[in-house]
């Protein structure tokens, strides 16, 4: 392997850390994006069972935490569920 | 020419003069300036400060006062007309992603209530979340036998200002129970399963508990659940399970057994069927609700108590109108008594309602009602405001 060969499998091979690395974040936020539009739909389903819909913007995150798992327990919900309520909840606040 | 040389003098010796005073205005770069490295430290101080406030904060992120309150006027048939109020407090406390500490407290003044002032426990309990599929708790909670008592009794979730005479103090489930429980739910498919399993104090008759006496034949009170007798060494068992074959509808079957103290140990059984529909049309929501339970207490004879409800309500859905606030409630309920007693004494009753949300936990309610008992129809009327907070 010559000199310049090397020298350009080492770029190549920064580059491709550094796209993957800015590719996580969106990565990430992609997932919480997803987990919201199925906790949208969870909430819906679940809450809307014995309740009316409290808003988003009633509680804080800290607050939405306490609450999912509040009623997490007493209405038996799916853990995958609340963890999507809670999720849709904290971002439409 | 010496004019100009000796104006640029002047102008040299005053740009001389005040250079020293415009140099003190500049600021040092090293003053305005921080190096990348710099700039990290002092957000990482920043963080540190931030989780030092965090930790003097320490619980109160993790706290959140719930409940609901309400206000009535009943002008009931048989009893005076009377404004009443209720506050119940309920307390939550996450104290970890898996431990839940949850506490209710009753109070109520007035009509509409027990009459004068009371204050109770409604559930004071700890939960543990030990895996996906399972929550272990233990101390006073709401019974979970049918779906009325553990999710309907909050007035603002409650669509009528009363609860169904079998779920009321003087019905034949409990309210809440003493003692601990298993409880869950996943997925199976397409559809959804719950459960929840418990073990508590038993029941003991209502004449006589200190001494343990079960009801006697002929009576028409059921057995006091409250599990603080004396008499409490007796322990119930039970529990319900459920499916949800879509996810608007819910659908179970409540079992509870115990052995109830007295001169003669009597068998007590009950057996209960719910459902629970609530479809979002375009038009609007409608809600459909019902349980149906019978209870059964064996000693010298076999004692057989039913009650039940059925109930419909309806949310138009025409958007900003105000018509859109507005819900329609009906429900009948029922009370069965043992044979031996007259069925004229078996209370049935319609309820009409009219509800008017001001928000969505926030709700004016107004409702008729039709009691048939003693071969009468007595006409009530029934006003509550109901918050949840």
């Amino acid at each position: 392997m010559t000199k310049h060969s090397s020298f350009l499998l080492s770029l190549a091979g920064a580059l491709a850390v550094v796209v993957a690395l800015s590719f996580l974040p969106a990565c990430a936020s992609a997932g919480t994006e997803a987990r919201a539009v199925v906790g949208a739909t969870a909430w819906q389903d679940n809450c809307g069972r014995c309740h009316n819909f409290r808003s988003p913007g009633d509680y804080s995150d800290a607050n939405w935490d306490v609450a999912a798992l509040h009623m997490r327990i007493r209405a038996n919900i799916p853990a995958e569920d609340i963890e999507a309520i809670r999720v849709f909840l904290q971002a439409g606040n | 020419m010496d004019r100009a040389i000796q104006k640029a003098a002047i102008c040299l010796a005053a740009l001389a003069g005040l250079a020293p005073s415009i140099a003190a205005q500049e600021p040092e770069p090293q003053e305005e300036y921080v190096t990348l490295e710099e700039f990290d430290e002092a957000m990482e101080e920043m963080e540190a400060m931030k989780d030092l406030l965090s930790q003097a904060q320490s619980g109160s992120r993790n706290f959140l006062l719930s409940g609901f309150l309400t206000a009535n006027y009943f002008d009931t048939a048989d009893g005076p007309s009377a404004f009443g109020a209720g506050f119940n407090p309920v307390i939550l406390w996450k104290v970890s992603d898996k431990l839940m500490v949850e506490s209710e407290l009753e109070m109520g003044a007035g009509g509409g209530g027990h009459g004068g002032s009371t204050i109770e426990l409604g559930y004071a309990q700890v939960s543990y979340v030990a895996n996906k599929w399972m929550t272990i708790g233990a101390g006073k909670f709401l019974s979970p036998f049918g779906q009325f008592n553990e999710r309907f009794h909050p007035s603002w979730i409650n669509r009528l200002p009363t609860a169904p005479f079998f779920a009321s103090h003087e019905g034949i489930v409990p309210s809440s129970l003493i003692g601990a429980q298993i409880r869950g739910g996943g997925w199976a498919g397409s559809g959804q399963w719950r459960y929840a399993l418990f073990v508590s104090n038993g029941p003991v008759g209502h004449e006589e508990e200190a001494e343990g006496v079960a009801s006697e034949e002929g009576e028409t009170e059921f057995l006091d659940f409250s599990g603080s007798s004396v008499q409490m060494q007796n322990k119930a068992v039970g529990g319900r399970v459920a499916y949800l074959p879509m996810p608007w509808m819910e659908i179970g079957v409540s079992g509870m057994s115990a052995s109830v103290p007295g001169d003669e140990i009597a068998d007590m059984t009950l057996l209960g069927v719910d459902l629970t529909a609530t479809k979002v049309l375009d038009s609007g929501t409608l809600r459909v609700d019902g349980e149906f339970v019978q209870a059964t207490l064996e000693h010298e004879s076999k004692d057989e108590w039913e009650g039940g409800y059925g109930q419909v309500a309806y949310r138009p859905n025409l958007g900003e109108s105000i018509i859109s606030n507005f819900e329609g409630v009906i429900r009948y309920d029922w009370l069965g008594f043992p044979d031996g007693i007259p069925s004229e004494d078996e209370p049935k009753r319609w309820t009409a309602g009219l509800n008017y949300w001001l928000n969505a936990t926030t709700t004016v309610k107004f409702a008729v009602e039709q009691l048939d008992l003693h071969d009468e129809n007595d006409i009530s009327f029934l006003l509550q405001l109901a918050i949840g907070l």
